[in-house]
């Protein structure tokens, strides 16, 4: 047998045979409903045989999952619509407790808070990361709100979240069969996000049930150093004393879930979104686009933030 | 006027300097609370500032202090501890003075006691440094009066920053010199800035940048979809608003016991009385704050900003004569201790004989104001659209939204996604055979590429399929991008090509061989090139290129130099490339229908197959050049004199097929002939230019007739040093030797004695120019640093002059 093992034959030439290196990844990308590829049970099997063939060649150690958009699945809201549904819901909130503070003024302190405690947070190795703590510290300082209705707001935030995001089925059953075979020692989930690990956790506990598949969790708002930089694949391999060849990563992001951790000799499989998906997002960011100047927002003094 | 001036400084800088202060505010508070931050309102600007912001927030609880912080102050204090940063530092800004100007603007009023009449001070400025340690009285009295004031400085600054160790820098902009000069001489404390723009020349160092923030714009150019970024035109604008009438602090006091002060610190700070006629429109802004700012919430604030900013935007970048009027503000007072005051705007009337109107607009400091002066407006437009990047024929279309450029920018994220969006791709054709070093190599230049929409093709032309599947499987490339063909035999060069190119799809092509490769913006420069106006003419480009001569040991590829190649070009024109290839594959991307009308590569050619298709090319389609050095042409050329059977896998073609090249030469331009009759016309051209060529080195010959016993002279000379570098050597190994086995008995020659030198660390000799040599040998100054050498002479003894380096002297 190749011991490469994602090679596709796709045809020959006189003289010549031609390969492609993703069936996985060309799936998600042209499939028109993600959710539903990956609750069919031929996806859910290509999958696993993909990792239960690396496994084969090089025995897995450690196995680590992005959090949003590849455990957790988003819906095809831009980040602009959720942040403004946010806004929405604190403002009804702090409407209850007496304030008159609008969706608007939240919306826009939001953003300021958010770029503020990403441009600013303490560095690690060079690297920053946004908190949702310091952004909803920052906000309630600059909007006059009591700092005790912090956590509370945080919450909402969580809340709403838990409400747009369902469980990736295919993602389920590889843990499944990992935790049921004892393939990888080590299961744990690592995100480059502002939300804290505790964040995370009140997360999956609430949309997978307290199954306890993971070993640990990761978030660069608590570590700082991230999978986009790279340096979290090495932290996690020194803590867990384990080879980089024996660690292997899967998300959807091309640079921190994929090109890194090859970068850094770990193994990965990328899970792309799929174009339909990405396009509806663009859509729904120019919808929001279109509102937000009847709110008197420019788009694009946030645009930083795309999807 | 000066209502005109109050009205704009209310009604539309009003609501900029609030959305401003408002994102002091929330970036204070933040760094307050989580950096337990000290903030430095920097004179002059931040009396201004503090004022405002008091206004805007009347209660606030800061820890804060005035700050004397100029340019010069800083550079002054910090000479005692890092002289050659503040003479550096310094003299940026007397590029072209001489050196009583500087010795005058550093002492100001005190200059006037010194006698700077002398000759001396004519040179140039920057020979400050060695003046400064010539021992003249002025030296001497001017590193004097700057050891005072760096102790001075140091004790104020240590006095206001006491208790935290994040001292944040607030003052108006524009590319933070005071912040990065302080954080190099006090790196133990976390230096932060907050601005309220910054603007980045393109030299500008972006040391600490991530430390720094323009609180309302942070760019390196004007963008016309972005109104805020106007103020890079009219930078005065905001530093008059913030400056008071008062020169620049540029020195510090002692008083009585023996503690620094700022000199008319007070006069900064008392503005009770703000002249009318000097700030008008800072008048505006403050009326328009204690108007408004306990009222507003912070998406009104917000609002009222971006309704203003767009017509400052119309206002500054397409002024009319009556806006220019509006926006007038008071002359500039420059500073670093220079006693001059410069006009923002010129009369539009001749200065001097030969003055123009183009002169005027040159040296005017807010280019569009003076450009409305000087012409009608129908005229002035179009001059001001071309300066700003505006698309005139746009300007009165509706904008609303997002704008078609970040559309595009947005879609073309989305569409390096699609497999089927061709628009602006790129195959990518690697070619390779058991070369596993080198295509690990390739595969990192592919993937740093900051340009996405690129299909890989690597052609492993017959070699070992394992070898390439294990580098292609780890590559961080993107899976979807890739398409990996083994060709059954080895098929050749030029045949790989074809197979990669016409089983892909893009628009364009090229070739990234496996031995070479690519500066990461290769991609998106060139694809950028092609894509643009002055690239629609061009069938394909090539960048500048750089040599790279390098040898493989072991496991390992040792870089042994660099060099322009053929930087010469500036144009690709076919009389000159039937003479010789210009260009390396590597540097060359080109629209795939060119490739389709010449029907490919010459697949008999073992050898020039890339320089026959080059000149197919230039017979269908132009070649366009971009002086950028973005190639990387890679030689394994150590080994020069070796016979072409010597030659390893590594070697590339036109080193290890030297004969081959030699033999093709002559078929591929028979056949060329034969095939383009027409060609013999360009041949005669050809001729009359080698004919021409002929003539000028026979006067050059002269020339050189002339200076050949000049040649003479520095061969001897050549030999001798070569003879007192070895027994330099010698001297030293000796020395160590001696030392070292002193009781040994050894047989002691000049030889054995070299051998041993290259392993210790030998004193530089007087004449040999460490600097120079470090300069002219890039990657020996990284050696060097890197401690693989103890010196740059060391590194000439021992591989440089076997490698025929200049040995540089100080003779």
């Amino acid at each position: 047998m190749n011991p490469y093992i994602t090679k596709f034959k796709i045809g020959n030439a006189d003289n010549s045979h031609l390969f492609k290196l993703s069936d996985v990844e060309n799936e998600l990308t042209e499939t028109e409903n993600r959710v539903s590829l990956y609750s069919t049970a031929q996806f859910q099997e290509q999958c696993l045989s993909r990792l239960q063939l690396e496994n084969e060649q090089i025995p897995i150690h450690l196995i680590s999952f992005d959090v949003f958009d590849t455990l957790l699945l988003r819906n095809n809201k831009c980040e602009i619509r959720r942040f403004w549904e946010i806004a929405e819901q604190c403002a009804e909130f702090l409407h209850s407790k007496k304030y008159t503070i609008s969706t608007q003024e939240i919306f826009i302190s939001r953003y300021m808070s958010t770029r503020i405690s990403y441009k600013f947070s303490k560095a690690v190795h060079s690297c920053r990361e946004g908190s949702l703590y310091e952004i909803y510290e920052t906000l309630a300082s600059f909007l006059n709100i009591q700092p005790n209705l912090v956590e509370h707001l945080i919450k909402i935030e969580l809340d709403y979240e838990i409400q747009q995001l369902i469980v990736n089925p295919t993602v389920i059953n590889i843990l499944n069969v990992f935790k049921k075979k004892q393939l990888a020692p080590t299961i744990i989930l690592i995100s480059d996000m502002y939300i804290h690990q505790e964040h995370i956790r009140y997360l999956t506990d609430h949309i997978m049930g307290n199954d306890n598949f993971f070993d640990a969790i990761y978030s660069s708002a608590d570590t700082k150093i991230s999978k986009r930089s790279g340096l979290i694949f090495d932290f996690l391999r020194e803590k867990y004393d384990v080879q980089p060849q024996n660690c292997i990563h899967l998300g959807d992001c091309l640079t921190g879930d994929f090109s890194k951790p090859l970068q850094k000799g770990w193994r990965a499989l990328h899970l792309p979104i799929s174009n339909t998906d990405l396009t509806a997002r663009f859509e729904d960011m120019k919808q929001m686009e279109r509102f937000l100047q009847t709110e008197g927002i420019e788009l694009q003094d946030w645009i930083s933030v795309q999807f | 006027m000066i209502k005109d001036n109050i009205e704009f400084g209310y009604e539309l800088m009003g609501p900029v300097v609030h959305y401003y202060l408002a994102q002091l505010d929330i970036h204070m508070d933040y760094l307050s609370k989580y950096h337990n931050a000290k903030f430095l309102f920097t004179l002059r600007a931040g009396a201004r500032i503090k004022r405002l912001f008091d206004i805007y927030k009347p209660d606030h609880s800061l820890d804060w202090d005035y700050f004397s912080g100029s340019r010069i102050m800083v550079c002054k204090g910090i000479y005692h501890t890092n002289p050659q940063l503040a003479i550096s530092e310094i003299l940026k800004n007397f590029n072209h003075a001489s050196l009583r100007e500087v010795i005058k603007s550093i002492f100001k009023s005190e200059a006037e006691v010194l006698q700077l009449k002398q000759e001396i001070f004519d040179q140039p400025a920057h020979s400050l440094s060695n003046f400064l340690d010539s021992g003249h009285q002025i030296a001497s009295k001017t590193k004097n009066y700057l050891k005072i004031q760096s102790k001075l400085f140091d004790q104020y600054l240590k006095s206001i920053i006491t208790g935290t160790e994040t001292p944040v820098i607030i003052d108006s902009g524009w590319q933070g010199t005071t912040q990065r000069i302080l954080s190099l001489n006090y790196p133990e404390l976390n230096w932060k800035g907050l601005y309220f723009g910054q603007y980045f020349l393109p030299e500008t160092e972006r040391y600490s940048v991530s430390d720094m923030t323009g609180l309302i714009f942070q760019v390196g150019q004007y963008h016309p979809n972005k109104p805020h970024t106007c103020f890079i035109f009219h930078r005065h604008l905001i530093e008059t608003l913030f400056e008071t009438n008062l020169p620049s602090i540029e020195k510090l006091g002692k008083n009585s016991n023996g503690l620094p002060y700022v000199p008319n610190l007070e006069k900064h700070l008392d503005e009770s009385e703000v002249d009318q006629e000097k700030d008008p429109i800072y008048i505006g802004v403050k009326t328009y704050l204690e108007d408004v700012c306990n009222k507003s919430k912070i998406n009104q604030i917000y609002s009222q900003y971006r309704s203003a900013v767009k017509e400052i935007d119309r206002i500054i970048t397409l002024p009319t004569k009556q806006d220019v009027q509006r926006v007038y503000t008071k002359p500039r007072s420059a500073d670093f201790g220079k006693e001059l005051v410069v006009d923002v705007l010129l009369r539009p009337e001749s200065r001097f004989e030969g003055d123009t109107a183009e002169r005027r607009i040159k040296t005017a400091l807010w280019t569009q104001g003076q450009i409305a002066l000087e012409y009608l407006q129908k005229i002035a437009v179009k001059q001001q659209c071309v300066l700003a990047g505006i698309d005139e024929s746009a300007l009165n279309r509706e904008t609303n939204g997002v704008t078609r450029q970040q559309y595009t920018n947005i879609r073309q994220l989305v569409s390096t996604f699609y497999e089927n969006e061709l628009t602006g791709r790129v195959a990518i054709i690697t070619r390779t055979k058991d070369r596993s070093l080198m295509l690990k190599r390739a595969v990192n230049s592919i993937a740093s590429q900051t340009y996405n929409n690129f299909i890989w093709v690597i052609v492993n032309d017959g070699g070992d399929v394992e070898e390439v599947d294990k580098i292609v499987e780890c590559a961080p490339i993107d899976r979807r991008k890739i398409l990996l063909i083994h060709n059954i035999n080895n098929l050749g060069m030029e045949a790989a090509s074809n197979i990669g190119i016409r089983n892909s799809n893009s628009e364009y092509v090229i070739i990234h061989d496996d031995d070479d490769t690519w500066h990461p913006y290769f991609l998106e420069r060139t694809v950028w090139y092609l894509n643009s106006s002055a690239g629609k003419k061009y069938g394909g480009c090539i960048t500048d290129s750089v040599y790279v001569s390098e040898d493989i040991v072991g496991d390992t590829i040792v870089k042994l130099g660099e060099y322009p190649y053929n930087d010469w070009v500036m144009n690709i024109q076919l009389i000159e490339i039937l003479n010789k290839n210009l260009f390396a594959p590597i540097a060359f991307l080109y629209r795939r229908e060119l490739y389709d009308k010449i029907g490919g590569y010459n697949e008999s050619l073992p050898v020039l197959g890339d320089w026959e298709f080059n000149i197919h090319f230039l017979m269908e389609a132009d070649i366009g050049v971009l002086k950028e050095p973005l190639a990387y042409y890679h030689h394994r050329d150590k080994d020069r004199n070796k016979e072409p059977a010597e030659f390893d896998d590594y070697s590339n073609s036109v080193i290890g097929g030297r004969s081959h090249h030699i033999e093709y030469h002559a078929i591929l331009r028979n056949s060329l002939v034969r095939r383009y009759p027409q060609l013999l016309g360009m041949l005669s051209c050809l001729g009359e230019m080698s004919h021409s060529i002929q003539q000028k080195l026979a006067k050059i010959s002269y020339k050189a007739d002339n200076s050949k016993a000049d040649l003479e002279h520095n061969k001897v000379i050549t030999a001798l040093v070569k003879i007192i570098d070895d027994r330099w050597m010698a001297l030293h190994a000796l020395y160590a030797r001696l030392n070292k086995i002193s009781k040994q008995s050894q047989q002691m020659s000049i030889a054995n004695l070299l051998g041993e030198a290259n392993n210790i660390p030998i004193a530089t000799p007087p004449d040999f120019d460490e600097k120079t040599y470090l300069q002219n040998n890039p990657a020996v100054a990284v050696a060097v640093a890197q401690k693989k050498y103890y010196s740059a002479y060391h590194h000439f003894i021992v591989e440089g002059r076997h490698r025929g380096k200049q040995r540089p002297t100080t003779l």
